[in-house]
């Protein structure tokens, strides 16, 4: 940190300080002092959309940002304050933009960490399953993973499975240790008690994005009788600890309307979730069925649910595969994100099971450098039409072409999965979704709704959008 | 057990700290030393200052007085040199490891319970306002405090019971007087 650095650290605290005073009247002038101590000029795009909401008291956004006064442990309210805004975007963005000029490779602002492939429970059509359920990283793998991520700039973790909390020990040693870091997990929440409870609030940096999908009945019926008893009082827990939580929603064929559903909005509101991540299914894995894909009717959908509930409901979400308008299309590849398996696998995406660096051989940075995320460097976007990000989803032959020039191998242990019929089950799929996709995106609909326009410096709005009959393009490979 | 724990690694720490200064303590070799891996040392300290800050509050818990507590402070703080000295290698290294700056903070928050529990025994009958009585716990804690690390830093005499004495001479009196001056009668 220099001594500029660390001039804007103090500046932040004295802020934040301020704002802990008297959050109702001191938000809005906060926004101004951010907006004018960021040097790379990614966080004021973003704060200049959200101020004039901010500071309207009956605003959905204002109401949330209220919530978290009065829901949210200080001290954990704090901690995430310094490591996610401070650390790992106000401080950290530039050394990482310049890294990634210097190395010439993606350097991403998170990093997904499956610390083990085990899961304690067995719920249908889980892709985590197919790496098996033997798989573990240890605790020094881990903490040596994050220790080069953060001589990289990345101070944002997000532990996957298998089931994280089965690793609880190692998963609050590691966040203990990291202090500057945020951790986020995906969990079944079976595994969160009291005690537990107990621990995150001594850590305070690591937040449960819990997984749901839909109301009693839909929940045990996909993971077991029992189940979302066992979700319920978790949250109870977090409510009750003033730990901050979010819920994980994967929608599919059977379940688009409840996940989009009103109803289903005001219940995660009323769980006392602050965020849910929404995830379209994905057809991942050997046995998985294509048919359980969500129809393009259903993704639109969801599309306009999330976007009108944005307007009014005090939840922050994300919606992956329909949010990419923001965004500038595909996360993956290490451009924000990437993913490490449970065998110390580099992949590009939770769901995109390939790989051509193993971390137990190759640093992380080598991996970046690596022929497969070269070519997502190199190929991103992947369609003109932000509404199309997935090189999988929505453009089956990109995913497929990459992997071949690459020579990324299939990383599921149980059963290695050939990309090109992994891709041959989304291409019906993709030609349904482009038509939407390219009435959606030239209307342009979803722009200045909810959330601000694409957060990326680029003027892809500006762009011509793709035809949809060019986007499905399988086995032409882009040599 | 956490506690059991943590005092398995703290007398690590203090054991190594023993031979060898801060710098030279590596995480790998507390944890050899204590014969547990490097995931139970994380799970309960950030880094070795961290356990550092630990050990120096347990000590401090174990010989300050607590709060209201009447404790003869010539007996209090006689084991507490004692402490220092039968640990002399450990306090030495510790020393060695920390600016002047930060030994200030942490002698002066660890004998200012003493000064405080007889500040208020001498105080009764007196009428003082709160901000003058914590001016003269502050005076004599920073006169304590260089006592103390005068001491260390002569490489601790054995006659320190000499040194000890002499302060409680002055202070006694001293104490007394300030608190005096700050009576007010009503």
């Amino acid at each position: 940190m220099n001594f500029s650095d660390t001039f804007k650290k103090a500046g932040l605290f004295l802020v934040y300080s301020y704002l802990e005073k008297d959050p109702e009247n001191n938000i809005p002038k906060i926004i101004d002092w951010v907006e004018r101590i960021d040097d790379t000029g990614q966080m004021s795009r973003q704060v200049k959309a959200v101020k004039k909401a901010l500071k309207d008291p009956d605003n959905n956004w204002r109401k949330w940002i209220n919530s978290l006064y009065t829901d949210i442990d200080p001290e954990v309210r704090k901690a995430t304050f310094t490591n996610l805004v401070v650390h790992s975007n106000i401080l950290s963005a530039k050394k990482r933009k310049d890294l990634s000029e210097k190395y010439d490779c993606n350097i991403p602002w998170a990093v997904l960490i499956d610390p083990t492939s085990a899961c304690n429970l067995h719920c249908t059509g889980c892709w985590a399953s197919e790496y098996g359920d033997k798989l573990n990283m240890s605790f020094d793998e881990l903490d040596d993973i994050i220790d080069q991520g953060k001589a990289l700039g990345i101070y944002m973790y997000i532990y996957t499975g298998g089931e994280p909390l089965v690793r609880k020990d190692d998963v609050i040693a590691l966040c203990n240790k990291h202090s500057d870091c945020q951790f986020l997990a995906f969990t079944n929440g079976t595994l969160i008690d009291y005690a537990f409870a107990d621990e995150m609030l001594r850590v305070k940096n690591l937040i449960p994005a819990l997984s749901v999908e839909g109301f009693r009945s839909e929940t045990d019926f996909r993971r077991g009788t029992g189940t979302y008893d066992r979700v319920e009082k978790a949250m109870e827990i977090l409510k009750r600890k003033k730990l901050p939580f979010g819920i994980s929603c994967c929608y599919t064929k059977a379940n688009a309307e409840l996940i989009g559903s009103e109803a289903y909005f005001d219940q995660m509101i009323e769980w006392g979730a602050k965020f849910c991540w929404f995830f379209t299914y994905m057809p991942v894995g050997i046995d998985a069925a294509p048919d359980l894909i969500a129809t393009a009717e259903q993704r639109k959908y969801m599309y306009d649910q999330v976007r009108k509930f944005r307007q009014s409901k005090p939840l922050f979400t994300i919606d992956f595969w329909n949010d990419g308008e923001y965004v500038h299309g595909c996360i993956a590849g290490g451009r924000n994100y990437c993913h490490i398996n449970a065998n110390a696998d580099l992949e590009p995406c939770a769901f995109i099971h390939y790989s051509d660096t193993n971390l137990r051989e190759k640093t992380l940075l080598e991996g970046f450098q690596g022929p497969l995320f070269m070519a997502y460097r190199k190929n991103q976007p992947f369609n003109e039409n932000m509404l199309q990000p997935c090189p999988l989803l929505d453009n089956p032959g990109r995913l497929a072409s990459m992997v071949d020039d690459s020579g990324a191998h299939s990383t599921e242990a149980m059963s290695p999965e050939d990309v090109h019929e992994l891709s041959s089950k989304c291409v019906n799929a993709a030609k349904q979704w482009a038509t939407k996709a390219e009435s959606l995106w030239s209307f342009g609909q979803g722009k200045s709704v909810g959330y601000p326009d694409c957060l990326s410096p680029c003027n892809c709005r500006k762009q011509e959008s793709t035809k949809a009959s060019d986007v499905v393009d399988m086995g032409s490979s882009r040599k | 057990m956490a506690l059991t724990t943590k005092r398995a690694l703290a007398a690590s720490l203090k054991k190594l700290l023993g031979k060898s200064t801060l710098d030279h303590i590596t995480i790998k070799d507390i944890v050899e030393d204590c014969e547990v891996n490097r995931q139970t040392f994380y799970y309960h300290f950030h880094d070795i200052y961290d356990l550092m800050e630990w050990i120096f509050w347990d000590d401090v818990s174990y010989l300050a007085p607590n709060d209201g507590e009447t404790v003869d402070w010539r007996d209090g703080l006689k084991k507490a040199f004692k402490y220092v000295l039968e640990n002399k290698s450990l306090v030495m290294n510790t020393y060695r490891s920390f600016t002047r700056e930060q030994l200030d903070r942490y002698i002066g928050i660890a004998v200012r319970p003493f000064v405080k529990n007889v500040v208020a025994e001498l105080s009764t009958g007196l009428n003082i306002a709160e901000i003058d009585r914590e001016f003269v716990i502050d005076l004599f804690t920073y006169a304590l405090s260089g006592v103390l690390l005068a001491w260390v830093e002569k490489d601790m005499p054995e006659d320190y019971e000499n040194q000890l004495d002499k302060f409680f001479l002055v202070t006694d009196t001293s104490i007394r007087a300030a608190l005096g001056m700050f009576h007010r009668k009503e």
